[in-house]
């Protein structure tokens, strides 16, 4: 058995590894899909010398598999190239921005964890309830409301009318709150929707009528047979919110002024910044990668089928 | 609440005609959010229901799918309330009172198997959930009691670390019954319990339950669509069409001489019917355990 989980464990690591080849590579492709970086840089107006010489310095005048080994190497060495507008290593800036960022996704997404699963079970567990109504409507309009015009509306409320929370920065613990809820309240709406049908189709199953009708109390019921089986899908469902909480953040981060990587990527964007660009892309990739593979192998201690298909 | 330790009590019957449990004048209508389903299958609701399980006896209840077969299962298992009526259990009016004692005597056998059993747990801690829940018991204190369970059904101690996944059909019917059985029930509503398993199989489980019956003085409801079955295994049959019995008495009453033309037509439904309703009944009804060859033969 031991033997079979190390077995599986290995062969979810080496897909991860393989899908981190596969991302690198696409990023390379695309930024030389993008355009020649040496227009990009220099202009249309920059002589051809000017263009040789700065091709020559970048090494984009070699053979494009020899730049690819070079651009492999660079990567599994950490070195990414240097910032055009900061003049630092990419990462290091990059990295320089990580925190705020973390701390901003992490909110959002135990604001979302914590309302969602628990909005999804109230639908499921009270459907004709006050509660269970309430709930299901909250998440379908947080669904269709657009992060942008909820950060509006809470900056109205909770900014201009109550005067609560700043509209933006990363000054206290106060700046984060708006940010946070707004970032979250998508994520919490799919993950109340994910979770309701999850529960609801556990309820529904012979095994819960089995352990009703054997006088099983309804919350150990509910801890015990319907919650274990709903897990898989809302572990996925968390595990795909969790990876794209990195690039996911850009919207809010701009709206917010806050300084993280969102924030960041939009500015790279806009200075044509590539290196920095690169490499918030590979980071994003990373770690929704990253999470996938926790995720995989989270499936395993939730649900011992995926551990063993023996029949 | 106590449970004794150790083999199964058998019981004597006190009176085999005294009722254990009774449907009186059940009407039960599902409610509206689940009733087209119902409603496509040819019936929502059930009326004025009056039927008794009596005390050690098989008790046969026949319909086509949609008829509310499962619908009085779920009534008689106090999953779902009446809308008018009543259930008696042991004499006394079933309330919501009664009913966590209630569970503890009367236990379900579901169609499929393995839906019946959560596909996360292991076969053991599913057999002993109920002595763990109802009877704060500990793991290691239900053991004699697991072991006598499994040992009744006829499986062996390897099954109880294995995934429901991992088991046969006719293995995870067993555990069913040995789920229902640790609790030491007095009546099995067993809900089309074959219906799901082929032919081997079938007989099988069939053949347990007459044993079980036999052996610990238990009462059951047989829920089937498959007249043979039920012909093999019960002394009483009711008959449900659209919600309403039409026909109900002894065995060889209601499948040899049937009254109503609903029965018969589901008489003439029965596969080798041309050889006779005869050919269908064992010669000493409920008395033996049988193999295949008291079945009629397959086509």
């Amino acid at each position: 058995m031991r033997r079979k989980a190390q077995k599986v464990f290995a062969s979810k690591i080496g897909r991860a590894l393989v899908t981190l080849v596969l991302m690198v590579t696409s990023v390379f492709i695309l930024m030389r899909c993008a355009g020649d970086p040496v227009t990009v840089l220099l202009g249309p107006d920059a002589t051809a010398d000017m263009r040789a010489a700065y091709s020559g310095e970048l090494g984009l005048d070699r053979p494009i598999l020899v730049q690819y080994l070079a651009y492999l190497h660079n990567v599994v060495r950490g070195s990414l190239g240097v910032s055009y507008v900061y003049r630092q290593d990419a990462l290091g800036v990059v990295l320089s921005h990580l925190p705020l960022t973390l701390m901003l996704t992490c909110s959002a997404l135990t604001f979302a964890a914590v309302t969602g699963i628990a909005g999804g079970i109230a639908a499921a567990v009270f459907p004709s309830s006050f509660i269970g109504r309430a709930c299901t409507i909250a998440s379908l309009v947080g669904l269709c409301v657009p992060s942008f015009f909820l950060a509006i509306v809470l900056m109205l409320m909770f900014s201009i009318q109550l005067n609560w929370l700043p509209t933006g920065g990363a000054d206290s613990w106060r700046s984060l709150g708006l940010p946070a809820v707004t970032m979250g309240a998508a994520s919490s709406a799919v993950l109340a929707r994910y979770t309701r049908v999850a529960v609801r189709e556990s309820l529904d199953s012979r095994y819960v009528l089995a352990a009703f009708a054997r006088g099983i109390p309804f919350s150990r019921i509910l801890i015990h047979h319907v919650l274990p089986n709903a897990a898989v899908p809302i572990l996925t469902i968390l595990g795909l919110l969790i990876g794209g909480a990195v690039t996911g953040s850009t919207v809010v981060e701009t709206v917010f002024s806050w300084p993280g990587i969102g924030n960041l990527f939009v500015t790279s964007v806009g200075n044509r910044d590539i290196p920095v660009v690169q490499a918030i892309v590979l980071l994003a990739g990373t770690a929704m990668i990253m999470t996938n593979l926790a995720v995989d192998l989270g499936y395993t201690w939730v649900d011992p089928r995926s551990n063993s298909s023996e029949t | 609440m106590t449970l004794p330790i150790g083999p199964p009590r058998v019981r004597t019957p006190r009176a085999s005609s005294e009722p254990i449990l009774e449907l009186r004048n059940i009407d039960f209508c599902y409610p509206a959010a689940r009733r087209s389903a119902a409603e496509v299958l040819g019936g929502s609701r059930l009326n004025k229901i009056n039927m008794s399980i009596r005390r050690g006896k098989a008790h046969g209840l026949i319909g086509e799918s949609g008829s509310g077969k499962s619908t009085i299962a779920k009534l008689l298992l106090g999953l779902t309330a009446p809308q008018a009526g009543q259930i008696f259990f042991d004499g006394e009016l079933l309330t919501r009172a009664r009913l966590a004692a209630f569970r503890l005597r009367v236990q379900p056998v579901f169609q499929n198997p393995i839906d019946a059993l959560n596909p996360a747990t292991p076969i053991g801690k599913q057999i002993i959930a109920p002595l763990l829940v109802n009877f704060k018991m500990k793991s290691s204190g239900c053991q004699a009691r697991l072991a006598a369970a499994i040992s009744a059904v006829g499986l062996s101690g390897e099954i109880l670390g294995k995934l429901p996944h991992q088991i046969s059909g006719g293995q995870a019917q067993r555990v069913n019954i040995a789920r229902a059985l640790i609790l030491d029930p007095e009546v099995l509503i067993c809900d089309e319990p074959v219906s799901a398993l082929d032919m081997t199989v079938q007989a099988q489980i069939l053949n347990l339950l007459s044993d079980l019956r036999e052996s610990r003085g238990l009462s059951l409801l047989f829920i089937s669509h498959d007249i043979r079955s039920v012909a093999y295994l019960c002394s009483e049959i009711a008959v449900l069409k659209r919600g309403t019995i039409v026909e109900s008495g002894s065995r060889d009453q209601v499948l040899l001489d049937p009254k109503t033309d609903y029965m018969k037509s589901l008489l003439r439904a029965v596969p080798n019917s041309e050889l006779g309703v005869e050919m269908a009944l064992p010669s000493k009804p409920c008395s033996q355990p049988i193999g295949r060859r008291h079945l009629p033969a397959e086509r």
